[in-house]
């Protein structure tokens, strides 16, 4: 098949950018476009278009594309739908690669020849376009956030893309509150041109991006989307989070992007068999690309639980086993070398490992004498009381272990956030809760194990 | 003149369906068809009691319903009165339908039965199912997809996603299906929806599986009909 990435790449990378419809009007949307582009960080340059204008956000404003003094790689597209075949030509002119139609008014709202009129123009004049009927796209690498919100401020390794901005921007604001950021926030919309199969095959080859969180309410070509699907996963993780499972669901997908929501067992059977794990609510798709994009691939589904508290032992424990997750006992020896430096002297020699002791030392020496004994593929400690030390315990031996790692902090006051964030920000998957550090173990031990059955074929 | 594309469909008869999924290796249940009572019991004599009897006829979608079947059939006298009854019960019904004859069949009674379909997805195009048969697949809603071609051990996975995959697995002392053997049907029935362009949809309901093996003892296969301008 043959694609034509570059200028796609063009786009995302661009040097020269029109803003049409840029508005200093906070009270607009389009009014948030401006300082999005600037705040994000965007070295290139920017040429607001408004005719009502003179100067928009500090920078000279043009009536029209046309009036740009400059060849542009990228038009971005923020005004009434009838605006838009017009402003597409007046691109192509310009030299552009492409544009970002965020402007509604196609298929979703029952105008399905707005987005067919648009694709002509843009095949004719050789263009590619994300949209209509979008939030906008981030990229980070570029420093180009031309979104409404939010703005691409933390580098990280998510590319989050979907269907839905808000969807998008909701695992954006996570991933970035938590230290964690991301590489991409692409929101696809109505998918008039580009759409969900070359976004995840583009972010496939990005340097930056470690794992790619899908939101998908339907899937308009099943053939290109298996063929992008298998030449991703082999690649980088790819997690996706599809609604529509229920008669409602699939009710409000026809009526949000106008897309058929289709048989949802026979988009399980898909994913599970071209190797994409899929998330069945929103903390699942971050939690799972969160694992895939910081934790190194487990060698097996062993699991070590270390925590401060039996009661986050227990909850583990049962995740564990509803993930298919495989909790050993602990073996004499290492039960012995425990006991003799004095640990857990109140809490249980098993796994979950209860320690019954909020000091980071104890779980310094628990989880270096565990990772020595080779215990267990994945170690989780459960941080489960205010721990300080615990981020900085966590990237000392993510360094030097065995074992995978990875943490579950939970019930740590106001110690909590802080080390979270530290953790994150060092790329150390931590989570909420120890059902969903669980989880997401599950998730990345699914996908090591397509890793592995496709290593073993070839 | 205006012209409108109707495309329509038939499904094959039991024993064209048979004939078809055993070309392909996809085992069925030993059979043959009769159309008198003395030629149904030399097919009986060949395969060994019991046996099953289903009418054949491009008319009739649901045999049952038509009075057209009847299992267990432990032996001759048995067979003869049967054959005759079910003459009398489905002409009676069906006027209207045209009989090519009765299908004899061996009748296997075996511990589990699944379901296997392959269908064309209106996304993904061809697509397998598998499912426990009885009442789990539809009351559970237990059955596992995959887009063909599929691999064998795509096949085994399916299998083994099945949310009662312990009941194949040898439950309390059975011994467990052989899962290799399903495999192979998946496959199977996926290629045969690749390479028959004109076949819209296959169900095998139910595939007997045993430790020893497994085949399919009834198929509805539907045929697009070429389109008519």
């Amino acid at each position: 098949m043959v694609h034509d990435d570059d200028a796609i790449w063009r786009m995302l990378k661009a040097r020269r950018v029109a803003v049409v419809g840029a508005s200093q009007d906070p009270k607009k949307l389009s009014g948030t476009l401006m300082p999005s582009i600037l705040t994000g960080g965007f070295t290139g340059e920017v040429f607001p278009v408004n005719p009502k204008a003179d100067m928009i956000a500090g920078l000279k404003a043009y009536p029209s594309v046309s009036d740009i003094p400059s060849t542009l790689d990228l038009v971005i597209i923020a005004v009434p739908a009838k605006f838009v075949p017009g402003i597409l030509h007046e691109a192509a002119d310009k030299g552009a690669a492409g544009a970002i139609v965020i402007s509604a008014g196609g298929r979703e709202s029952g105008k399905p020849q707005f987005d067919k009129e648009i694709l002509q123009i843009a095949r004719e004049r050789g263009l590619r376009f994300f949209g209509p009927n979008i939030q906008g796209v981030a990229y980070a690498p570029n420093n180009l956030s031309a979104v409404f919100w939010p703005v691409l401020t933390v580098p990280g390794p998510i590319a989050m893309v979907g269907q839905s901005g808000t969807v998008v921007a909701a695992i954006t604001d996570w991933a970035q509150d938590e230290g964690l950021g991301v590489s991409a926030a692409i929101s696809l919309g109505n998918q008039a041109d580009i759409c969900e199969s070359d976004v995840v095959r583009l972010l496939a080859d990005d340097e930056q991006t470690r794992a790619i969180a899908l939101y998908l309410e339907g899937v308009d070509d099943g053939a290109r989307f298996v063929a992008a699907i298998k030449e991703v996963t082999p690649k980088k993780p790819l997690v996706i989070l599809k609604c529509g499972r229920s008669q409602r669901g699939r009710e409000a997908v026809a009526s949000h992007t106008g897309s058929l929501a289709g048989s949802d067992k026979v988009f399980s059977g898909v994913c599970r068999q071209f190797g994409v794990v899929r998330a069945d609510d929103s903390e699942s798709l971050y939690d799972a690309a969160k694992i895939l994009a910081c934790m190194r691939l487990p060698a097996g589904r062993r699991v070590l639980v270390i925590s401060s508290s039996g009661g986050t032992c227990a909850l583990a424990a049962d995740a564990g086993e509803a993930h298919g997750l495989i909790l050993p006992d602990l073996p004499d020896d290492l039960v012995t070398a425990l006991r003799d430096v004095g640990l857990a002297e109140w809490g249980s020699f098993t796994n979950p490992l209860d320690l019954a002791s909020p000091f980071v030392d104890q779980f310094r020496a628990a989880m270096r004498m565990a990772d020595e004994a080779d215990v267990a593929d994945v170690i989780l400690p459960v941080f489960g009381d205010p721990i300080s030390g615990a981020a900085e315990l966590m990237i000392e031996l993510a360094a030097e272990s065995r074992a995978c790692l990875c943490a579950a902090y939970f019930g740590g006051g106001a110690v909590e956030p802080v080390e979270r964030r530290l953790m994150q920000h060092a790329g150390v998957a931590v989570f909420p809760s120890p059902e969903r550090a669980m989880k997401a173990i599950g998730a990345s031990c699914w996908y090591a194990e397509q890793r592995r059955k496709w290593e073993a074929e070839t | 003149m205006t012209s409108v594309a109707v495309q329509t469909s038939h499904m094959l008869p039991e024993p064209d369906a048979a004939g078809l999924l055993a070309s392909c290796g996809i085992p069925y249940v030993e059979h043959g068809v009769a159309a008198t009572a003395d030629a149904a019991v030399a097919v009986a004599a060949s395969i060994g009691y019991p046996v099953v009897l289903k009418v054949v006829s491009p008319d009739i979608v649901h045999k049952t319903d038509a009075g057209g079947v009847v299992l267990d059939l432990k032996d001759e006298q048995a067979l003869r009165e049967a054959f005759v009854e079910l003459l009398a019960r489905v002409s009676t019904r069906r006027m209207d339908a045209r009989i090519d004859g009765v299908l004899v069949g061996r009748h296997v009674s075996a511990r589990r039965e699944l379901i296997v379909g392959a269908v064309r997805d209106a996304t993904f195009g061809p697509t397998v199912m598998v499912g426990l048969g009885g009442i789990f697949a539809e009351a559970l809603s237990d059955v596992v997809f995959r887009v063909a071609p599929l691999r064998h051990g795509d096949g085994l996975e399916m299998l083994g996603e099945l949310r009662a995959a312990h009941l194949l697995e040898g439950f309390r002392g059975e011994r467990p299906i052989d899962p290799d053997e399903v495999a192979e049907i998946l496959v199977r029935v996926g290629d045969l929806l690749l390479t028959h362009p004109e076949i819209a949809e296959i169900d095998l309901n139910p595939v007997a599986a045993a430790a020893d093996g497994c085949m399919a003892l009834d198929a509805r296969v539907i045929v697009r009909d070429s389109e008519i301008g």
